[in-house]
């Protein structure tokens, strides 16, 4: 069921949802930076900017999660859960970061193997996705089955600026239907025009994504490529940060540690880690089996378009960009595995 | 002047005189250059140079120890060279520096100019193997006026400042990888045992590890800008290591890369060193 | 004593040789000074790791002291010397983030100037308890 809202009553919107739940839009701050961060007020929501610097991700997938409290005392030890989520409205994030939790979901919820504390955030999240308009010289979503500047996947409510200052307003998800239902009056119906102005805004906004990868083709090379010589010279000017992994929407792997604050409390916390840190497949004992860099820069792209795609059929990858943007040294993910051989 | 530096790199690939040039291709859009590692001498042609060239290639030098290695490096990046000479990183016959005239580099993500390139002084590279093009260097010697104009605040606002920074901060270590004096294989970030870093990402000990890499590269740091270019969520990293490069400056009279027979501040003393501030 | 100076935590990083002794020293002369100090033997200033300094800031120390030999009398000949160098450095840097300058201090205390040490803890702590009370 599709509606229209204005950017006014947007704004309304938020306002309202402020009052009952943690809203988390992207912000921008002295230094030009533009994140999520909690709304205080409507008026410091920051829509001007196609991507935020880092993604929505850490707002679900938190990059520190505590999973219990330790604390002694004299009969023995105590333990008390984490802190429990709250009701979270994830405003204004765009079609590829909404694709990255649907993409992670699946991933926590992999057969058997639930992961509470993702799914518990997951389930008291709204995601309310706003598609892009004008993508950027480093967005290749469209290379994707699922990805396009307008895609619903992840997403709770699509908002879509078919014509100034009106959105059409698509309920995705029960999640979704129920915050439209709860906020009526800020919507009214939409006719079938403007259902179709949607066609032409999606048709619009893929022109302006110049590069589209054949992924199967991609998948098909980097299978045997694990012994490549082209991983010998193309890892070079990569310096080995996780600035790339941290920006990613996709990316998931974390690493568990204790962390004392003094003698009597401690806290069991996950965070995020990334496969570019040497760190990241230290053994106890020392052992590393990937202490080369040059195996550190392969894993990153056989994971994301190789191994992934076995166990879920899709890429570990939404066509964001900003790992490219992200990169000190703007290495490109596009040509890294198109160039593979 | 791309040709030349072409020329120039084909001539000393050709020779056999290094077995890696270190230069600058166009990356993924107009505005973005990346690190081109050229081992053919008819592989030239890629390298080029631009205003968008803003990695300081030194940062290489430490991870080819063992190769003879051509480097392209704008003037700035000259003083990391002959910094991690002194250092001992590498020989100064392993690396040949390819100086480029430069007049100003822009940073990808804001399409301005880089604050200190304003007040350059070496726009003509000094101490270059080989030099290609002629800059102009500024007349104005190098200011530290936003730093002065921070350290008015109170101790309470300046540690309100970081704790608003910090708490941006993802961690990535973005930073710390692309510092060209950051070479230390083992850091400390990295050290389980004893444990420095919590991997816990929180403010405090984002600034904590912030703190400790900064006192590491004091004396050292030449105040590049490869890490405040590189932080993706823009920390003002240039306020740190240009309080670095006053005090450097202030209290022990030493600029990192100028003076190759000076040594670091920090490894040597003078027995008529101040020290009014002790009890 | 009052709860309140209880809660005032300072370590202090004292030198094997001499000002670990000049703390003995304090003690034998049955001087007064404030207990909120807590010392930590070091071999020499020149070993005094800055790393440790600003671990004890991040772990809640309200105030530091590092002692030594006076210049010239270190026993490992230049110990102090490259301290007196990393001191003025770090103090500016801790500044910079925000780590009050009274909270830092370094002094030289010789095995035998047991009452400068109690001077020396006795103004630290004045210091810290000053940056504490009045911000």
């Amino acid at each position: 069921m599709a509606y229209l809202i204005t950017k006014e009553n947007i704004k309304n919107l938020l306002t309202d949802l402020i009052k009952l739940k943690a809203v988390f839009a992207p912000k921008k701050d002295a230094e030009d930076t533009v994140l999520f961060g909690k709304l205080s007020s409507s008026s410091e929501w920051h829509g001007d900017a196609l991507l935020t610097h880092t993604t929505a991700k850490d707002k679900v997938y938190l990059q520190s999660e505590t999973f219990f409290k330790i604390k002694r005392n004299k009969s023995g030890v105590t333990i008390e859960d984490g802190p429990e989520p709250e009701e979270t409205v994830i405003f204004g994030c765009r079609p590829c970061d909404a694709r990255g939790f649907d993409i992670i979901g699946k991933l926590f919820n992999w057969s058997n193997f639930v992961d509470e504390y993702y799914t518990k955030r997951i389930a008291k999240t709204t995601i309310i996705c706003i598609s892009c308009e004008k993508p950027e010289s480093t967005c290749f979503c469209t290379s994707f089955t699922k990805g396009s500047p307008v895609n619903e996947t992840g997403s709770d409510v699509l908002l879509t600026n078919i014509k100034d200052g009106k959105y059409l307003a698509e309920s995705i998800t029960d999640k979704g239907r129920k915050l439209i239902g709860d906020n009526s009056k800020y919507f009214t119906e939409a006719s079938k025009a403007d259902e179709e102005a949607k066609v032409t805004f999606k048709a619009e906004a893929e022109k302006k994504i110049a590069k589209k990868l054949d992924l199967a083709e991609v998948k098909r090379k980097l299978e045997p490529a694990f012994e490549s010589v082209y991983w010998d010279t193309v890892h070079l000017p990569c310096v080995k940060c996780g600035a790339c992994t941290f920006v990613c929407p996709t990316c998931y792997c974390f690493d568990i540690t204790e962390k004392a604050f003094d003698n009597i409390n401690s806290v069991r916390v996950r965070s995020w880690d990334t496969c570019m840190n040497e760190l990241f497949t230290r053994m106890a004992g020392g052992v590393n089996p990937r202490t080369d860099t040059k195996k550190r820069f392969r894993q990153r792209f056989m994971h994301k378009f190789n191994y992934h795609v076995d166990n879920f059929k899709e890429e570990l990858c939404t066509g964001c960009g900003r790992c490219i943007k992200a990169c000190p040294v703007s290495i490109d993910i596009r040509k890294v595995i198109e160039e593979i051989r | 002047m791309d040709k030349e530096l072409q020329e120039i790199i084909k001539k000393l690939l050709a020779e056999k005189k290094v077995d890696w040039a270190i230069g600058y291709e166009k990356a993924y859009d107009e505005l973005s250059t990346r690190p081109a590692f050229v081992q053919d001498a008819n592989d030239t042609a890629r390298l080029i140079f631009n205003k968008y060239c803003i990695n300081n290639l030194g940062l290489y030098l430490t991870k080819f120890k063992k190769n003879k290695l051509a480097v392209v490096c704008k003037g700035c990046d000259i003083a990391t060279v002959f910094e991690l000479i002194k250092e001992k990183q590498f020989s100064r016959e392993n690396v040949v520096v390819i100086g480029v005239a430069c007049e100003g580099v822009l940073d990808k993500k804001t399409g301005k100019q880089l604050e200190k390139c304003e007040n350059c002084r070496v726009k003509q590279p000094k101490g270059a193997d080989f030099t290609v093009g002629t800059g102009k260097d500024s007349a104005a010697p190098k200011n530290f006026l936003d730093v002065v104009e921070f350290e008015k605040k109170s101790s309470k606002e300046k540690a309100e400042f970081w704790n608003r920074q910090f708490e941006k901060c993802i961690r990535c270590y973005a930073c710390r990888n692309v510092c060209p004096v950051c070479y230390c294989p083992d850091c400390f970030a990295n050290r389980t045992m004893p444990e420095y870093l919590n991997k816990n990402v929180d403010a405090e000990e984002n600034k904590l590890f912030h703190m400790i890499r900064m006192q590491h590269v004091f004396g050292r740091c030449t105040d590049c800008k490869a890490c405040d270019t590189a932080c993706p969520v823009n920390i003002p990293l240039t306020l740190l290591t240009k309080k670095l490069a006053k005090d450097a400056k202030e209290l022990f009279n030493y600029e990192s890369g100028a003076d190759m027979d000076v040594l670091p501040p920090l490894s040597t003393y003078n027995e008529a060193d101040s020290e009014s501030d002790i009890l | 004593m009052e709860s309140k100076v209880k809660e005032i935590n300072i370590v202090g990083f004292l030198c094997n040789w001499c000002s670990y002794a000049g703390a003995d020293m304090t003690g034998l002369g049955r001087n007064i000074y404030p207990s909120n100090i807590k010392v930590i033997r070091i071999p020499c200033t020149g070993r005094m790791d800055p790393m440790m300094i600003i671990e004890a800031f991040h772990n809640g120390a309200d105030g530091v002291l590092v002692s030594g030999c006076h210049p010239g009398d270190c026993h490992y000949t230049e110990g102090n010397f490259y301290w007196r160098r990393r001191y003025p450095h770090l103090k500016s840097l801790l500044e910079h983030f925000g780590v009050d300058r009274r909270r830092f201090h370094a002094s030289w205390v010789s095995a035998s100037e047991g009452k400068k040490f109690a001077e020396v803890v006795k103004k630290v702590y004045a210091e810290v308890k000053d940056w504490k009370d009045n911000g």
